[in-house]
């Protein structure tokens, strides 16, 4: 930018828009500013507006939104601790608490296996079964496959009748 | 005693009452500088609505500010540096407002609202029809529009308020060199824009 060059195009803006520099403002644009401007000044100055009423709000929300991030944590951790698999060895305990001399057949297949004994629809071929389907268990177990404590519980296999 | 010197007198002893609490003090000085201030602020942001609310703004910063003025600087040049500062500070609210608005082309046509120019004449501006009515205000506001914030203020202060080089300076505190610069960069964009319709501006064709 030279000094002439920047003289040329100040005049012929200058000229240019003259008319524009020179036209008055209208009364009415004017109208009530004021007493508008006299009201606002007495009006309390609203606390986000000053620098400290900023300060003290943007720290406010900065412990709220910390306080918010730990109550989520504190409500989703127990779900993730239901879903972390747990040894199958607590899952027996707690659920074959009155059956140690069985600990690997669930409590409703003995149920099952008691009625049908008593009705003589238990044979010794059934007995078998059972047998089998301990020691599937028992690999199942080996095997980590048996991890979810549904597993147990689940019907897996049934004797056949 | 020269008139000049009266007046700014007179002005100093207003200032001094309204430093004191005299509100009446006060109201005098917003009579005195409204017209200036007002006329700024729609310079700058090409509505006369969010001018005057801009100013209305600077009058109660300045207010409340009074103790803080030093007797030192113009009153004027510090109550236009806060004006610009306003204006400056609600471009850039408003582009924010703009860009986080979802994409609406049919609107910018039509002369939305986020618009720094009302595009369409409506019967809420008032006073503003007077001032747009003509073509060519509406060409220069519209083209001043696309100025960074700097540049469009002192262009409007330089071409649309007549101040001086060393005033723009003082009120922006930059130099008068940066002054020229920001002046003749936008002078430049503005010629490209407007020299299709103002062959007097030396425009590209």
């Amino acid at each position: 930018m030279k000094e002439d060059d920047f003289k040329k195009t100040d005049q012929e803006l200058m000229e240019a828009l003259r008319h524009l520099r020179e036209k008055p403002l209208p009364k009415d644009a004017l109208k009530g500013f004021k007493d508008e401007v006299m009201k606002a000044v007495d009006q309390p100055l609203p606390f986000y507006g000053s620098g400290m009423g900023a300060a003290a709000a943007l720290i406010v929300a900065a412990v709220l939104m910390f306080a918010g991030a730990a109550w989520w944590l504190s409500i989703s951790s127990p779900k993730e601790v239901a879903n972390v698999p747990v040894k199958v060895e607590t899952v027996q305990t707690i659920s074959q608490p009155a059956q140690p001399e069985n600990p690997l057949v669930p409590e409703e297949i003995i149920h099952d296996m008691m009625i049908f004994s008593e009705l003589d629809a238990w044979t010794e071929e059934d007995e078998d079964t059972i047998g089998i389907l301990q020691d599937s268990l028992a690999e199942e177990i080996e095997l980590g496959l048996g991890e979810n404590p549904g597993a147990l519980t689940g019907p897996t296999t049934v004797p056949r009748l | 005693m020269s008139h000049a010197t009266a007046v700014n007198h007179q002005e100093v002893a207003l200032i001094e009452r309204a430093r004191g609490g005299d509100r009446g003090a006060f109201r005098e000085i917003v009579g005195i500088y409204e017209g200036q201030i007002v006329r700024l602020a729609y310079s700058v942001l090409g509505n006369l609505d969010d001018a005057r609310e801009v100013a209305q703004d600077a009058f109660v910063r300045v207010y409340r500010s009074l103790a803080s003025f030093k007797s030192q600087s113009r009153f004027s040049t510090w109550l236009y540096r806060i004006t610009v500062n306003l204006c400056k500070d609600f471009l850039r609210r408003k582009k924010t407002r703009r860009f986080l608005q979802p994409w609406n082309p049919g609107a910018e046509e039509e002369g939305d609202e986020t618009s720094v120019i009302d595009r369409e004449p409506s019967k809420d501006r008032g006073p503003l029809d007077h001032m747009i009515q003509s073509e060519t205000q509406h060409l220069i506001v519209t083209s001043m529009e696309t100025l960074p914030g700097q540049q469009r203020s002192v262009f409007a202060m330089r071409y649309l308020q007549g101040m001086s080089l060393e005033e723009i300076s003082s009120v922006l505190g930059l130099s008068v060199g940066a002054v020229k610069a920001h002046l003749w960069h936008a002078g430049q964009k503005m010629r490209k824009s407007l020299g299709q319709h103002f062959p007097e501006c030396g425009g590209v064709k």
